[in-house]
């Protein structure tokens, strides 16, 4: 049975003062490493007014400096050239070009939805052995074989052929074999799991689709440069 | 003795009871939220719609002359006359609904939205539409030529002039 | 009885102010506790909570911030409902008006948009936040669930607020959208006829929008936030690895583990 002595905290606001006396028969279960704790007001409450506060002073300068775009009159008889979404529809547009809506627009967003759903409630949260521990040549090839066979699945639904989703794909398996030899910087993602790489895949082909979508567009939907002919 | 006895018939009998009633209850719950829900389907469906009309005017032959393309962007059509055929094919891009726009110098019809392009006869020639532009039929009514944008016709079908 | 010692009633001014604020000024231990579970709006907090759960590098603030330009839409959202009409035939006008005429009004609307868009960013930020946390792990599941919920609200309230103006973006925007939707293969054209009010984007569908725009989206999101921050309050709010004393926490208070 231990004992506890009882500390004086020196600081009122930062440790509360508690006695507890207990009877040598009575167990008490108490963490060994007792974690520094601060009262929320007025610690936190500050923290947090400091935070809102820089965000408002930050969007009302952004609101001072420049201004929400406006543009013509809605007429139903003249689509703009090029028609283009709010900045995080565009990956969702770009998406549309390369698939029909079905596909596009319900059931590639209805899956992405779905999975971050189901996220919590397989074992993939769990910490888990690091990817390639053990039998790494053989889940290189697997590794391999899941990549090109996704690749081939974007490309058989699509009109045209969706290069931004497959170069970024090709690319995330140079990462992860990467860092399955060690190579370089990139050992240091040696011990990430399969939800890390899969999740940081969907992360990046939604910023590939979205900033292609935004920069890289012009009229009727065509490639451009935006160094040269800027943004649409 | 007696009071027991009750107690006993009681309590076989409350089961039945209870259960019942929880499944009115459950039943009455599900019927309120069917009634609800259609009450609100049918409180949000348009009763009237104030759309323009299927049948529109496109003026006489002579406004339509060999190797033109008119773009109606009233009524959201294109009218061509070329290899001695009138024809009527909707501007409006079967992908996504956005307005087509007919291209001079290449002789197609492009659309703004997602890049898909037609050709003068509707098919698609590129991008995500699936489906071709959708021709209406043209009739000549006292000299007036007067579109159906109600019916789709084939592919092949125009007024030969 | 007259024997105790009369205590002296406090002044009009300050028992107003104790039936309001029941405790005295936090500069007790015992008042400060008072001072988090005595009112509505603190009693989202735990009275004290750990030191490392506090630092900017815990979190970055993503899903306070994200709630905080929330509120300020909520404001900003407001002032401009007093001037616009959602009516084609005046919504367009009345952009302009906020735009030229109205005093504040340009800066009024400015902030509401670059709020929204400050709002998608964050969410999603705080969402792949959470994630390479794993503080969606058990019992949290069903948080990160409704945090997803709370995602999809946040973009459709930006979707909707589009149509408002009655410009180019919003009529194109809106009539690709609803396209999109009657793709969809059980019910799609059922569900865009009744979003829309008919078969395209008019007058019906702005009214429309401006309802679900204006209080059912928002309506529906605070009772969301109330309950995402409820739930992540019961659930010992934010996700640390465990404390293994003072050394360790500059390290992994960041990382929280990987998922």
């Amino acid at each position: 049975m231990k004992r506890f002595e009882p500390v004086i905290g020196q600081d009122v606001g930062e440790v509360p003062v508690r006695l507890l006396f207990t009877q040598d028969e009575a167990g008490v279960l108490v963490d060994q490493a007792q974690e520094p704790m601060v009262m929320t007001v007025p610690h936190l409450i500050l923290r947090e007014l400091i935070a809102f506060l820089v965000l408002t002073w930050i969007l009302v300068m952004v609101s001072l400096l420049w201004d929400a775009p406006l543009e013509a009159i809605a007429n139903p008889s003249q689509t703009p050239n090029p028609s283009k979404a709010p900045w995080y529809f565009l990956g969702l547009q770009e998406l549309l070009h390369y698939y029909p809506p079905l596909i596009a627009g319900i059931v590639l967003p209805g899956l992405a939805v779905l999975a971050l759903v189901i996220i919590p409630y397989f074992e993939i949260n769990i910490r888990r052995p690091p990817l390639f521990d053990e039998k790494r040549g053989k889940r290189l090839a697997a590794l391999w074989v899941t990549i090109i066979g996704a690749c081939v699945a974007m490309s058989l639904p699509a009109e045209v052929m969706p290069w931004v989703l497959v170069i970024p794909t090709l690319l995330g398996g140079l990462v992860i074999t990467g860092s399955a030899l060690g190579l370089g910087v990139l050992a240091r993602l040696q011990d990430r799991s399969l939800a890390f790489w899969l999740m940081s895949w969907f992360i990046l082909e939604l910023t590939v689709l979205t900033i292609v979508g935004t920069f890289f567009r012009g009229p009727f939907w065509m490639l451009t440069l935006p160094w040269i002919e800027g943004i649409y | 003795m007696l009071l027991d006895d009750l107690a006993e018939q009681a309590e076989e009998n409350e089961p039945n009871r209870r259960e019942f009633l929880a499944q009115a209850g459950v039943a009455s719950l599900g019927v309120a939220t069917v009634g609800t829900g259609t009450v609100a389907v049918g409180f949000l469906s348009p009763a009237v719609l104030y759309e323009p009309p299927k049948k529109v005017s496109a003026g006489t032959l002579g406004d339509h002359p060999e190797g033109t393309v008119h773009f109606s962007p009233e009524y959201k059509l294109y009218v061509i006359h070329r290899k001695r055929r009138l024809y009527a094919l909707s501007a409006i891009c079967t992908h996504l609904g956005c307005m087509t726009r007919y291209q001079r110098d290449s002789r197609e019809i492009h659309c703004p939205c997602h890049g898909s392009r037609f050709s003068l006869e509707g098919e698609v020639l590129n991008g995500p539409a699936a489906e071709p532009l959708p021709r209406f039929p043209i009739a000549l009514q006292e000299e007036q030529l007067v579109i159906d944008r109600g019916r789709e016709v084939g592919p092949d079908e125009a007024l030969v002039i | 009885m007259s024997s105790f010692p009369k205590k002296k009633r406090p002044g009009f001014a300050k028992r107003v102010w104790r039936s309001i604020v029941r405790h005295g000024a936090p500069n007790t231990n015992r008042n400060r506790s008072l001072a988090v579970f005595t009112n509505l709006f603190l009693h989202i907090h735990p009275v004290k909570v750990r030191r490392r759960a506090m630092r900017f590098r815990a979190t970055y603030y993503l899903g306070g911030l994200t709630a905080a330009t929330f509120f300020l839409l909520v404001v900003s959202g407001a002032f401009l409902m007093i001037y616009y009409r959602p009516d084609p035939l005046r919504a367009y006008g009345d952009m302009k008006d906020l735009q030229y005429v109205v005093w504040m009004g340009r800066f009024l609307r400015n902030l509401h948009r670059w709020a929204a868009h400050t709002m998608v960013l964050l969410a999603f930020l705080h969402l792949c936040r959470v994630f390479f946390a794993a503080a969606y792990k058990p019992p949290r599941e069903f948080n990160w669930v409704i945090g997803v919920v709370l995602m999809g609200l946040t973009l459709l309230l930006s979707y909707t607020g589009y149509l408002l103006p009655w410009d180019q973006l919003a009529f194109w925007g809106v009539s690709v959208g609803t396209n999109i939707i009657s793709a969809m293969p059980a019910g799609g054209d059922m569900v865009k006829l009744l979003l829309l009010g008919g078969t395209g984007v008019g007058g019906n569908a702005l009214i429309r929008f401006y309802v679900l725009h204006c209080f059912i989206l928002p309506a529906v999101l605070t009772v969301g936030i109330a309950l995402h921050i409820w739930r992540f309050r019961k659930d010992g709010g934010v996700c640390l690895p465990p404390y293994e004393g003072p050394d360790q926490q500059a390290t992994t208070a960041s990382k929280g583990g990987s998922p």
